[in-house]
């Protein structure tokens, strides 16, 4: 009785971007690995899949980063672009154990933009380096016709010194290691959904945008020998977790139990029918330590704000490489995947 | 239309399926629409009856726990 | 939240799964018909904690996975055309047609919103009024008077710019269905609880006895599904075939009378063609002839396309329980959830892409979790 219909063309042979190549999962690897890899041939041999790129200069190490910060709409509760796209470089260099120094600020901004708009966004920014310890040294500026971007685009590029004695990067997790989550997940693309256009929500909720930079300078002062951070952004907790046991080929179990959800993100996402381990956040981190460092490192991250809820959720294992796997709060275990491509668009 | 709170997040909806709805009730909704007010005698009664059987296994149980 | 966590409790939770293995004394296989119940099944893990004898079937139950292809084709012809503003329920975005899908087609330029409720369609109708709004209005019987309400509003307001595009498909006749085909394994189903909020529970009376399968209306929560299961074995150990109610708390017997007075007045049964199962006969809804000058499948005269030969998609056994994803010889080498070959692996309901989620796993230790 079955009815035969025809194969689906599958989204990689499509021949024009789609909003999910921009998910920040799957389909972006994809987009990376099969289109820019290639095309940029030799001059991409040092590219890497982690936040940040670390080269060595000297016998200094520099790390170097660039993000795109397109969020929609530009004020949310919590934030805006213009902290997002400070803050958002800072943590990818703080995710190489890196001091981050100095970063460029390239705007595209929209024909007929309210000048007071941008006034806000760059005072904004002007506060968040601050906060973050870092100088907004060059940039630049370009204005497209009335219709596109969305009333402004900005690009920041950072740089930072990697200290000596460090060396973090997602190969280095080992079975054994604990796996330690900075705080509560799905409050950032909670926020932004909550005014986004279509779906508003009345909520008291936060996106929790902020540096990380201070915080992991402290555990890096307890523990130098730290060995993945990684701050979830897009693809949320899911995506995080998975991208560190591929690229290591190693397992990660976690106990569901263990994550902080804000109610409120609980919520949102049962009616929206999202998975909150694939929200994004701004401001949430990340870190696998060797077993035996784990108490001080979650000591230095209860000292400081963003990190009073920071709490072991897992470990990583020989197990199952590749997977993470998630033990549910009724004993039983669920695979965990990276959202395949487009949630929540424009969240960043 | 009316204001439901998802337990932290509040949203628009329509009552016009649950006339009978009033403030401070639960309801179930889909698609922006209450579909039926939650009967919270019955919910509890079927806590109850779980608790119960927990109850009956114990009480049947020979093997020590 | 109230009601939601207390059935969720895990303590609660062991003791109905020991007594469904204190209950069980041979093979059964269980089929729920919901998407929102296989999602909690994975969700929580429910199938691995359950004793080896039961085995679930992952039913029909989700509306993305058996909307038909043509019916999307003409979705996506109407998407692509440059007056219109095509609005839809996010699940539907990634699901393919013959050739495309909507994502796609906005990706091609086209007008596509995700909506959270055809309100909100109507409320763009009203925005718009020199664009055609469109709503695809798939689903089960649960978000039909939701759509009911747009159309009819639609209609009171004079609105001239809204039309639907109606896939909805009903439970009763594919239960049945599946019941009645020779190849089926289903010893019993567990029947959607908000489905059977809106329409009751009398229509699933006539296919339980007929067939002798117990159908018990189940909810959605982690304990809705575990008692639902229970009361399923429970009737099948005992030799009964009845209809019976576990989810009192939102269900009633005759369903919910506003909504099914509206759901007469906007809707009437038709023949419904269920993706990857075939035509099942008076398995669908389309606008009634009141509300016929509202169905975009007539202001927009699109045409049925032709399905071609079956590509080795093996979907529609799956739908009906005859094999397991895993059976198929496609699965997890030529379709994956990145490269889907048909619906069930798209949609994350779906029986296909839950499956994929287990393929991997091999034994985990959670002795020290």
């Amino acid at each position: 009785m079955a009815e035969g219909w025809t194969c689906p063309v599958p989204l990689r042979d499509h021949d024009r971007i789609t909003i999910a190549h921009g998910g920040g999962g799957l389909l972006t690897d994809e987009l990376i690995t099969h289109l820019f890899l290639p095309a940029f041939g030799a001059a991409a041999s040092g590219a890497t899949p982690t936040d940040s790129a670390v080269l060595p200069f000297g016998d200094q190490r520099v790390a170097f980063t660039t993000d795109s910060y397109v969020v929609r709409p530009l004020f949310f509760p919590g934030g805006n672009i213009g902290e997002l796209a400070v803050y958002g470089t800072v943590n990818d260099l703080a995710m190489a154990g890196a001091e981050p120094m100095a970063l460029s600020t390239a705007f595209v901004l929209e024909e007929g933009v309210e000048v007071e708009v941008l006034g806000r966004v760059a005072q904004a920014m002007g506060e968040a380096a601050a906060l973050a310890g870092v100088q907004l040294v060059t940039g630049d500026t370009k204005v497209v016709d009335a219709g596109l971007a969305d009333g402004m685009y900005i690009t920041t590029a950072g740089v930072g010194l990697v200290p000596k004695d460090v060396d973090i990067r997602p190969e280095r997790a080992t079975p054994g290691d604990k796996v330690i989550l900075s705080g509560p997940i799905g409050r950032h693309g909670t926020a932004v959904l909550s005014v986004r256009e279509g779906l508003e929500f009345g909520t008291d909720l936060q996106s929790d945008c902020a540096p990380l930079n201070g915080m992991v300078h402290a555990m890096l002062a307890a523990r130098p020998d730290l060995h993945v951070l990684r701050d979830l952004t897009r693809g949320g907790l899911a995506s995080g977790l998975c991208t560190i046991a591929e690229t290591a080929q190693i397992g990660i179990r976690y106990t569901e139990a263990t994550v902080p959800i804000p109610p409120e993100v609980q919520a949102a996402c049962g009616f929206l029918g999202l998975d909150p381990a694939h929200v994004a956040n701004e401001g949430t981190m990340l870190a696998i330590v060797a077993p035996d460092d784990a108490d001080a490192v979650l000591e230095a991250m209860h000292a400081h704000d963003i990190g009073s809820h920071a709490v072991v959720i897992g470990e990583v294992t020989e197990q199952n490489p590749g997977v993470v796997v998630a033990r549910t709060p009724l004993g039983g275990h669920r695979i965990v995947d990276r959202p395949l491509g487009e949630q929540l668009p424009r969240i960043c | 239309m009316a204001t439901a709170d998802f337990g932290g997040v509040t949203k628009t909806i329509c009552l016009v399926y649950v006339p009978e709805a009033s403030i401070g009730d639960y309801t179930i909704i889909h698609a922006g629409f209450a579909i039926t007010v939650l009967d919270e005698e019955a919910a509890q009664a079927s806590l109850d009856l779980f608790e119960e059987i927990g109850i009956l296994e114990s009480d049947t149980d020979q093997a020590t726990p | 939240m109230k009601y939601l966590s207390e059935f969720a409790d895990p303590d609660l939770a062991a003791l109905l799964l020991t007594d469904i293995a204190e209950t069980v004394t041979r093979p059964w296989a269980l089929m729920e018909v919901c998407g929102g119940q296989t999602h909690s099944i994975i969700r929580h893990g429910l199938d691995q904690l359950l004793p080896a004898e039961v085995e679930l079937i992952h039913g029909p139950g989700c509306p993305v996975c058996v909307t038909p292809v043509e019916i999307i084709d003409q979705g996506l012809e109407i998407a692509e055309r440059h007056d219109v503003i095509f609005c839809s329920f996010g699940d539907m975005l990634r699901v393919p047609g013959s050739s495309t899908d909507l994502f796609s087609v906005r990706a091609g330029g086209g007008d596509v919103r995700v909506v959270y409720s055809p309100l909100d369609a109507l409320s763009i109708a009203e925005e718009h009024p020199s664009k055609q709004v469109v709503f695809f209005a798939v689903g089960f019987e649960t978000t039909a008077p939701a759509n009911a309400m747009a159309v009819h509003q639609a209609r009171d307001r004079g609105l001239t710019n809204f039309s639907m595009l109606v896939s909805h498909v009903l439970v009763p006749p594919a239960i049945e269905a599946i019941a009645a085909s020779p190849d089926s394994r289903v010893d019993a189903f567990l029947a959607a609880g908000h489905v059977c909020t809106v329409m009751g529970t009398a229509q699933y009376e006539p296919v339980a006895a007929r067939y002798r399968v117990p159908i018990i209306v189940t909810g959605f929560e982690p304990l809705d599904v575990l008692d639902g299961i229970r009361r399923a074995i429970q009737q099948l150990e005992g030799g009964r075939a009845e209809v019976e109610n576990a989810y009192p708390r939102a269900v009633r017997s005759d369903g919910n009378t506003v909504a099914r007075a509206m759901l007469e007045e906007v809707f009437e049964t038709t023949d419904r063609d269920w993706r990857g199962i075939g035509p099942i006969p008076m398995s669908g809804w389309r606008l009634s002839a009141a509300y016929r000058e509202f169905d975009a499948e007539l202001r927009f005269a699109v045409h049925d396309r032709r399905i071609e030969a079956n590509n080795g998609c093996r979907a529609g056994e799956v739908l009906q329980g005859v094999i397991k994803p895993n059976q198929c010889e496609a699965f997890g080498v030529r379709c994956t959830p990145r490269h889907p070959m048909g619906a069930t692996m798209v949609s994350s309901e779906g029986a296909c892409a839950a499956y994929y989620r287990y393929r991997r796993l091999g034994e985990v230790d959670f002795d020290h979790g």
